[in-house]
């Protein structure tokens, strides 16, 4: 399910590094948020003058991790062919490596076991979407008391973050379960010598 | 994936044709219900009333459906746990067959054909989930332009839909897409004759 061996310079073979990417992705979407809910505020007027940039750069990190045709680490769910490469992923890829241009030729169709994997992702990826919605939605009820005004600043961000994680769960979830690359490789290569 | 002899809202599950009746009723009703909550709920009764509508639809109406519960239409998703117990007077009334050591004992675990369609329609349902909370963020920034005091019920409003949309929409999906049951069974029949 995963396409690629290196995304924005961090190696995919291993699961560990995978794992650490997706913890550095997830940090990155709460501080995000964070500045979301601090522009929303109003009191810090830089910060309230670039809300419209935090909001476009949430709506581009959503799309990171790939699985929606924009060429993330992970396969494009419904195996359609590369449109091409996101904004920030082109740029970033062009500073960092701009000899490797395989990308661009990948092919995206979706196996048996891609499918699976990847139907799999959504049913332990929707249960939990399901939860977090009912549980902002409880959220939001107590937001509207009037002692937790302060906390109002948080509608915004949750929202946000309900929209982030319905676009990047299952993404997250097969980046986070699939075992190490090189083990396949080698096994595949004692098969061929078995082979041979 | 459909649990066979079950009824949804009173209508037999074994035809497709009658399923998919059953279904626009039940998403009839929970358009009625939600736009009900939408237009008087918040403003007359307050947040007691949200949460106790709330456990209503997840627990009761959505449940008809299965796959969250044990006794819906569609089987529950995460197939039924190995029980063993005793016999009681319902039991004997429903008439659950019993082993020799006079226990009753329940078992359903889901095959992997059901595995694949109950995998692949919560995919589908994500699909959907996805556009409708883009949906929502945009309706709802627009609404922040507008309608900025009346945004907070709007908020709860549009998330509780999507609540209710998502816990039933894999179970619906199955419902209205698996073929008819009588067809398979004459044709077992045949093959067995």
């Amino acid at each position: 399910m995963i396409n690629k061996k290196s995304f924005l310079g961090i190696p995919l073979a291993r699961r560990r590094t995978r794992r650490w990417m997706v913890v550095g992705y997830w940090a990155l979407v709460l501080a995000l948020l964070g500045l979301v809910a601090v522009s929303s505020t109003g009191h810090h007027r830089l910060f309230s003058n670039l809300s419209f940039v935090f909001v476009w750069l949430l709506v581009l990190v959503a799309q990171l991790l790939g699985g929606t045709g924009t060429g993330g680490p992970v396969r494009d769910f419904e195996g359609r062919p590369a449109k091409g490469p996101m904004l920030i992923d082109n740029t970033i890829k062009t500073l960092i490596d701009s000899t490797n241009r395989d990308w661009q030729k990948e092919d995206r169709r979706l196996d048996e076991r891609d499918i699976r994997e990847r139907n799999a992702a959504h049913y332990k990826a929707y249960r939990i979407v399901v939860v977090f919605i009912a549980l902002t939605s409880i959220a939001l009820v107590y937001l509207e008391n009037p002692d937790l005004a302060w906390l109002s600043c948080l509608r915004m961000p949750v929202l946000w973050l309900l929209l982030i994680v319905a676009f990047s769960l299952p993404q997250t979830l097969i980046l986070w379960s699939e075992p190490d690359m090189e083990p396949a490789d080698e096994g595949s290569g004692s098969h061929e010598s078995q082979i041979h | 994936m459909i649990r066979t002899g079950g009824y949804l809202l009173g209508f037999s599950v074994k035809r497709r044709a009658t399923r998919r009746k059953a279904i626009v009723v039940y998403w009839c009703f929970c358009v009625w219900f939600c736009s009900l909550i939408i237009t008087r709920g918040f403003e007359t009764q307050g947040t007691v009333s949200f949460l106790i509508c709330l456990f209503l639809c997840f627990s009761i109406i959505a449940g008809e459906l299965g796959g969250i519960r044990a006794n819906g239409a569609v089987k529950r998703f995460e197939g039924l746990r190995h029980r063993e117990r005793r016999p009681t007077f319902q039991t004997l009334l429903k008439n659950e067959p019993l082993d020799a050591e006079g226990t009753v004992r329940t078992s359903d675990p889901m095959d992997e054909r059901e595995e694949k369609i109950r995998d692949h329609a919560h995919f589908d349902a994500f699909k959907f989930s996805r556009r409708l909370s883009l949906l929502l963020l945009v309706c709802f920034v627009f609404l922040d332009m507008s309608h900025t005091q009346n945004l907070l019920h709007i908020a709860q409003a549009f998330l509780f839909g999507i609540a209710l949309t998502m816990w039933s929409l894999p179970q619906t999906l199955i419902l209205w897409s698996e073929p008819d049951m009588e067809p398979a069974d004459e044709g077992s029949g045949e093959a067995q004759a």
